[in-house]
């Protein structure tokens, strides 16, 4: 069976690779912009994009599919019509309302299981008489090893509607690790998925330090606060980005200042620059380009002294 | 009346808290709920036994991207939808050709406006702070009733 996560310590301590992870509480914020500039201006990085749901880091850096594996995770409930006697105890025991009725005929009634409801929890294949449940692996996505411009690049696509994008961040991340130890490269830069749930929690334990982008807005703010609590409950050093920062300068300060009493760094500020949306048009990351906010992102990396 | 959820700090698992605050949802009423971005559980616990879904995407490869991953959720759902493009005129025009040639209606289109992101930033409705806006978000609310729900407008 392989290990699916690490416990914080032994992923910290097991070798000296760094993990550098780019966080928000919002999405749309511009991590994957600055994740993709990073990736241009760090000295040989892996890259992993754990946004599972809706990754995006590959449409900067146009990566060519190395490997690619399936990701199953739990299992699905599925019946097999002829042997089913239609008695309709799966759908008394379902707790999810995944069994439908889908057609009564003359001798009798039709039911399925709607994967998307179905929970895998198995009550309905323990309890069925006739035993016409099958449990398979769900597939649940795939993941990809692939070279870019500035490296080797783990990434994924859960399925639609698909669970536990948590473990399949695990995966990303571990293989990310692998490559990392195996080809000797001292840096791995994670794009995370946005907010504070589970795919989060799996992107983030463990890594060296978080790169929090947050807008200088009041839900920025709001969110801001949440991202910190989560990056202290995991014992993580964390440090704040303010991008769009003219936006409202006065905000800016005020999340900044609520960053540093929470004990957060403050690696910089990125201007409002339209000349962003051009780069990624261009499927180039912003410090490929002249945009002027370019200059900003070099004096985060800068800072970010990783 | 505003129902919201807010999970603990650490903790995984959002979806039965989502079903928490929809159980409690008054159902005598219009309910606009705001989903989670993404197209995982989150967002499928939100969706699901709703009427209608607006999309809300920006003319950019990123947009663009994630918006087919929204539209294949949400047709596998099986729920009628429409888009709503935010920041229009900030990138090219492949969300509307998309759109068009996957036959998806278009609600709204909200220009890119740094007097809205700066609106938004101090917490202001923008179609208080913007008129523009109250103009184009009385026209979205229309079409959103006759679209989905044979109402008429008001």
């Amino acid at each position: 069976m392989q290990k699916q996560a690490y416990s914080i310590g032994e992923y910290r301590d097991s070798t000296k690779i760094k993990e550098l992870v780019v966080i928000s509480g919002k999405g749309g914020t511009g991590k994957t912009s600055l994740t993709a500039s990073f990736a241009m201006l760090a000295d040989r990085p892996v890259l992993a994009d754990c946004d599972v749901d809706a990754a995006d880091l590959h449409l900067i850096l146009s990566p060519q599919v190395r490997e690619q594996s399936d990701f199953y995770s739990g299992h699905e409930a599925v019946i097999r019509e002829q042997d089913c006697s239609g008695c309709g105890i799966c759908q008394d025991y379902c707790r999810y309302d995944a069994v439908r009725l889908s057609e009564k005929d003359a001798r009798k009634p039709i039911y399925t299981i709607d994967p998307v409801s179905c929970e895998g929890c198995g009550v309905c294949v323990r309890f069925c008489p006739e035993q016409a449940i099958d449990f398979p692996e769900r597939l649940c996505g795939e993941w990809m090893i692939s070279d870019t411009r500035c490296g080797p690049m783990v990434h994924a696509r859960l399925g639609i509607a698909a669970e536990n994008s948590g473990k399949l961040v695990s995966t990303v991340r571990r293989e990310a690790r692998r490559i990392a130890e195996e080809k000797n490269h001292s840096l791995i830069i994670v794009d995370s998925p946005p907010g504070i749930g589970c795919p989060v929690i799996a992107s983030i334990t463990g890594a060296n330090h978080v790169l929090i982008v947050t807008e200088p807005t009041v839900s920025g703010e709001h969110d801001l606060e949440r991202v910190l609590a989560l990056t202290k409950h995991f014992g993580i050093p964390a440090s704040i980005c303010v991008n769009k920062w003219d936006l409202n300068p006065e905000l800016a300060d005020r999340i900044e200042n609520k960053g540093r009493s929470a004990g957060a760094g403050i690696a910089g500020r990125v201007r409002y620059d339209p000349k962003i949306t051009e780069a990624q048009l261009r499927e180039r990351a912003a410090v490929e380009t002249d945009a002027p906010c370019a200059d900003d992102i070099q004096i985060i990396w800068e800072n970010l002294s990783l | 009346m505003l129902t919201m959820g807010r999970l603990d700090i650490g903790v995984a698992m959002a979806p039965p808290l989502i079903r928490a605050v929809k159980a409690r949802m008054q159902t005598d009423m219009s309910v606009i709920l705001d989903a989670p971005p993404g197209t995982s559980c989150p967002v499928i616990a939100t969706l699901q036994g709703s009427d209608a879904v607006l999309l809300v995407t920006e003319p950019t490869p990123f947009g663009l991207h994630d918006l087919k991953l929204a539209v294949e959720m949400v047709r596998a759902l099986a729920l009628p939808f429409g888009i709503v493009i935010n920041r229009a005129g900030i990138g090219d025009s492949r969300v509307n050709a998309y759109c068009q040639q996957e036959s998806i209606p278009i609600l709204t289109e909200i220009p890119n406006d740094r007097s809205i992101a700066e609106a938004y930033s101090r917490g202001e409705l923008i179609v208080d702070a913007v008129p523009e806006c109250r103009v184009l978000f009385k026209d979205l609310i229309n079409k959103t009733r006759r679209m989905f729900f044979a109402e008429a407008s008001i």
